[in-house]
């Protein structure tokens, strides 16, 4: 757990100081030819890409992209969802009918087929687009799992005593059932990065993403796709951090939902 | 169970009309019209136009448009696709067969892999040996699939030439083949893609088999088996197993979206010719007709799917078997 | 229920085991710990005794006292967190139990020691036909053919009291009602005439009708086949009805160890007398 969050740490150290540590400007094409495609060395510790670019300084950059894009996907996908499953959950009734089957329909069909259509609609997509896209297919999950802890907050005795004491129901909502909502939302963000950071770079790299000459992890990699035995440095580098960070999230993930949900039971 | 079998029935097709009223309203949200593209296409008139705007009821209210939808939909009536130049629904006839065969084969070399993984886990639980495999599993779902696509692509077919890279079926001999000579080339050309989306289904079915396999390891009836003399082998694989089968095709039928997604990356990768490609051709071809098709059909297989699970589950479990 | 002052009737040459019997079982300071997160739990802290065969014994105790967990320790079925303490010695039958591996004792659990749980619906898997698993002992245990294993699995049933046993044993346990579960697991339990059968709790989940058919199917086996039987049981009731020797168990150790007619009587230890006292009456206390 703890190598896993200082793994995390390291990455988004790194997407910060991007422009710090790069060695490269990562758009950089100097037009010589001997430049293309470099394996790794000395100088190119990432080796280079058909466009003579420097694939460590792009994989730096390409951090604060897929990296950020994912995290503020996920808390728009983490709002949207808590705020519709929440009311879902509370006002119960055919609100919750309605939200629900909404729900199934959107949940049945495969997200990268979604995300597919959306971005034939729309055309080519700017960074911010992408997010927007990201966290508007995201929140499907996160409200059902929101409706359901919802529900069984409303039922809880401190609930229940506070709105016998007359509290408006809003109040009631926002004072008891929401903290409630915190640690299970935390666990879903967290795992729910995880499905993204892969789900972007997909994207990117099926060329429907970022768009080039900005860095994704995805569109590195999509440079050599036609040959990845050839150059296979500018698969793997990217790739790496890719299952780097992916790994880290999911074990991160993974440990706090054992901590909130036998929170009641022993684990002997 | 006739009442369940019905019940099922009814909430799968509540759910596609529900897609497809959400594909309507994506049609509609979208800028233009969904034919304005196909007028690039010289072939096509002004007058072919209006006839198409005219049959999808453009020309028309709202309500009336949303109603023609739903009847060409239902008579199989998908558009034109003009980056193709053929009927919709005859694109649809070629490449889903092939997306099916693909997943078809992903799925059931996955589930048997990792039924077989996750029993083992669960028996050896606590060797070392389980736990690395656990942790393997835990790595390789952390590889997204298309990487996963371009390693096998990278390794054995480039490096070993072991299987074709590409393809459905060998595009030079292919038609000259007798019947069993094609089956073969299209199994040889099957196999990276399905054991591609086969290696990622198998690490995710052993994960949740071996929970369930663990979950019911403690039970009391696993206890009586133990003291009636069975050994390890028995406890586990007799009595336990038959009761994590129940939840694991339930759980089958929830990995099929995700599965459908990790087609689309590997048809892509490896040029098999099935829906996901397709579908990736015609957003990069603005072919709109197509692209909604192509999540139609996506829809449907999967809500087709998990209502197939459902069913399945519920008739493996003798309690709930009694009614009816 | 059974009010253990009225009952002191046993007729002895049927009930009390005859002590001059050779000891079947012998448990020397039995030590069971169980270890977790929150640290080690000593749940049986050196206990000793010893059952002489066909003798019915009774181990009483309150909820936690750590019946339970001898009973798996003999059995050798403990969870995964129990240890137990290295100082410990079973013999049974001769054989030193906690020497054996595993293939060994999975030989004998079935065929020479046997045991009773205490809740059917949760001691049955949901998804085998009762038959099946009845005729899973005898399979476990060098029968070959699955159709005679079944026909005995159907003459057991037969025998523990199920009507229409043939019929039955193609039902899932759901389907059967709790006493018929309790008696599906004494079918199980007696398949291959064990020298020895814990029953833990055997019909605290029951009903009291109930109660009083198995207690007396119990005995009426028990005479038939002369096995000894070591009874885990809060229930006094019990304890009068079947047993000749009761042990009582008190956090994890034993603190009287007599024939029942003495416990009933003239207890030696003031723990039990209070158990005995705690024992609900209808008539008015002495």
């Amino acid at each position: 757990m703890k190598f896993a969050a200082a793994v995390l740490v390291l990455f988004v150290v790194v997407a910060v100081a991007a422009p710090a540590i790069a060695p490269h400007d990562p758009r950089a094409t100097p037009q010589s030819e001997t430049q293309k495609n470099l394996p790794p060395s000395g100088a190119h510790p990432f080796g280079t890409d058909q466009y003579s670019r420097d694939v460590l300084s792009r994989v730096i950059y390409g951090a604060r992209v897929s990296l950020g894009v994912a995290v503020v996907a996920v808390m728009l996908a983490l709002t949207l969802g808590a705020a519709i499953g929440a009311v879902a959950g509370y006002a119960g009734g055919w609100t919750d009918i309605i939200c629900m089957r909404v729900v199934d329909a959107m949940l049945s069909v495969p997200r990268v087929l979604l995300l597919l259509v959306l971005v034939a609609s729309t055309g080519p997509l700017t960074v911010g687009g992408i997010i927007v896209l990201l966290g508007c297919t995201g929140w499907p999950g996160t409200s059902r799992l929101v409706r359901g802890e919802v529900r069984l907050l409303k039922e809880r005795d401190y609930v229940l005593a506070s709105r016998a004491t007359g509290t408006p129901e809003w109040r009631v909502f926002v004072l008891h059932v929401l903290p409630g909502l915190v640690p299970q939302l935390l666990v879903t963000g967290t795992l729910a990065l995880a499905t993204v950071i892969p789900l972007e770079a997909g994207l990117s790299f099926l060329g429907l993403g970022v768009q080039p000459p900005t860095a994704s992890w995805g569109n590195i990699i999509s440079d050599a796709a036609g040959r990845p035995g050839d150059t296979w440095w500018v698969v793997l580098f990217p790739g790496l951090a890719i299952v780097c960070t992916v790994l880290a999230v999911n074990t991160i993930g993974e440990r706090l939902r054992e901590r909130i949900d036998p929170r009641g039971r022993s684990r002997a | 169970m006739r009442r369940f079998l019905l019940a099922r029935g009814a909430q799968a097709l509540a759910v596609i009309a529900l897609v497809a009223t959400l594909a309507f309203t994506l049609v509609h949200l979208a800028p233009g019209d969904p034919f304005a593209a196909s007028l690039d296409d010289p072939t096509n008139t002004a007058a072919l136009h209006a006839q198409q705007m005219h049959r999808w009821g453009y020309d028309q209210p709202l309500p009336v448009q949303y109603l023609k939808w739903l009847g060409n939909l239902a008579r199989g009536e998908f558009g034109w696709s003009h980056s193709r130049n053929r009927r919709v629904a005859d694109v649809l006839l070629e490449t889903v067969p092939r997306t099916f065969l693909l997943m078809g084969a992903a799925l059931v070399a996955g589930v048997l892999a990792g039924l077989a993984l996750g029993t083992w886990q669960a028996a050896r639980r606590g060797t070392p040996a389980e736990r690395a495999s656990g942790t393997l599993a835990t790595a390789v779902l952390s590889v997204p699939e298309f990487l996963v696509a371009l390693a096998a692509l990278a390794l054995p077919a480039a490096r070993w030439h072991l299987f074709p890279v590409s393809g459905i079926a060998d595009p030079a001999m292919h038609d000259s083949m007798s019947a069993i000579g094609r089956a073969w080339d299209v199994t040889r050309h099957l196999v990276l893609p399905a054991g591609t989306l086969a290696l990622l289904t198998a690490a995710g079915v052993s994960r949740y088999h071996r929970s369930a396999m663990l979950a019911m390891l403690p039970e009391e009836f696993v206890r009586t088996a133990r003291a009636k003399g069975a050994g390890e082998y028995t406890a586990v694989v007799r009595h336990a197993l038959r009761n994590a089968l129940g939840p694991l095709i339930t759980i089958v039928g929830l990995l099929l979206p995700t599965l459908f997604g990790g087609a689309v990356f590997v048809e892509t990768i490896f040029s098999w010719p099935g829906v996901g490609r397709m579908m990736v051709e015609a957003v990069g071809g603005n072919d709109y007709p197509l692209v909604l098709a192509g999540v139609l059909v996506g829809s449907v297989l999967v809500v087709l799917g998990s209502a197939l699970a459902d069913v399945l589950s519920a008739l493996a479990d003798p309690r709930l078997r009694i009614e009816a | 229920m059974h009010d253990p002052e009225s009952r002191c009737f046993h007729d002895p040459s049927a009930e009390a085991g005859d002590v001059t019997a050779p000891v079947l079982l012998d448990v020397r300071d039995l030590v069971v710990t169980y270890v977790s997160d929150a640290g080690a739990v000593r749940a049986v802290d050196g206990v000793s005794f010893a059952v002489h065969a066909g003798e019915t014994v009774a181990l009483v105790g309150e909820s936690g006292c750590g019946k339970t967990s001898v009973a798996f320790a003999l059995m050798r079925v403990m969870a995964p967190g129990a240890r137990i303490g290295a100082g410990s010695r079973i013999t049974f039958d001769g054989a030193d139990l906690l020497a054996l591996d595993e293939r060994a004792m999975c030989d004998l659990r079935g065929r020479k020691i046997s045991m009773i749980f205490q809740e059917p619906a949760s001691a049955l898997n949901p998804v085998m036909k009762v038959g099946a698993q009845v005729a899973e002992v005898a399979l476990l245990h060098g029968e070959r053919s699955k159709r005679a294993a079944w026909d005995r699995a159907v003459a057991m049933l037969d025998r523990t009291g199920i009507a229409d046993a043939a019929r039955r044993a193609h039902q899932y346990p759901h389907e059967l009602s709790g006493g018929m579960r309790q008696r599906v697991l004494i079918a199980m339990a007696l398949m291959m005439r064990p020298a020895l059968v814990i029953a833990d709790e055997p019909t605290s989940a029951l009903d009291v009708t109930v109660q009083a058919q198995i207690l007396d199917l119990l005995r009426d086996l028990q005479r038939e086949t002369g096995m000894a039987v070591l009874f885990i049981t809060h229930d006094f009731g019990v304890v009068a009805e079947l047993c000749s020797r009761a042990m009582v168990m008190r956090a994890g150790r034993i603190v009287e160890d007599a024939p029942v007619d003495r416990i009933f009587h003239a207890p030696a230890d003031p723990y039990t007398a209070e158990l005995l006292r705690a024992v609900p009456r209808l008539t008015a206390d002495r």
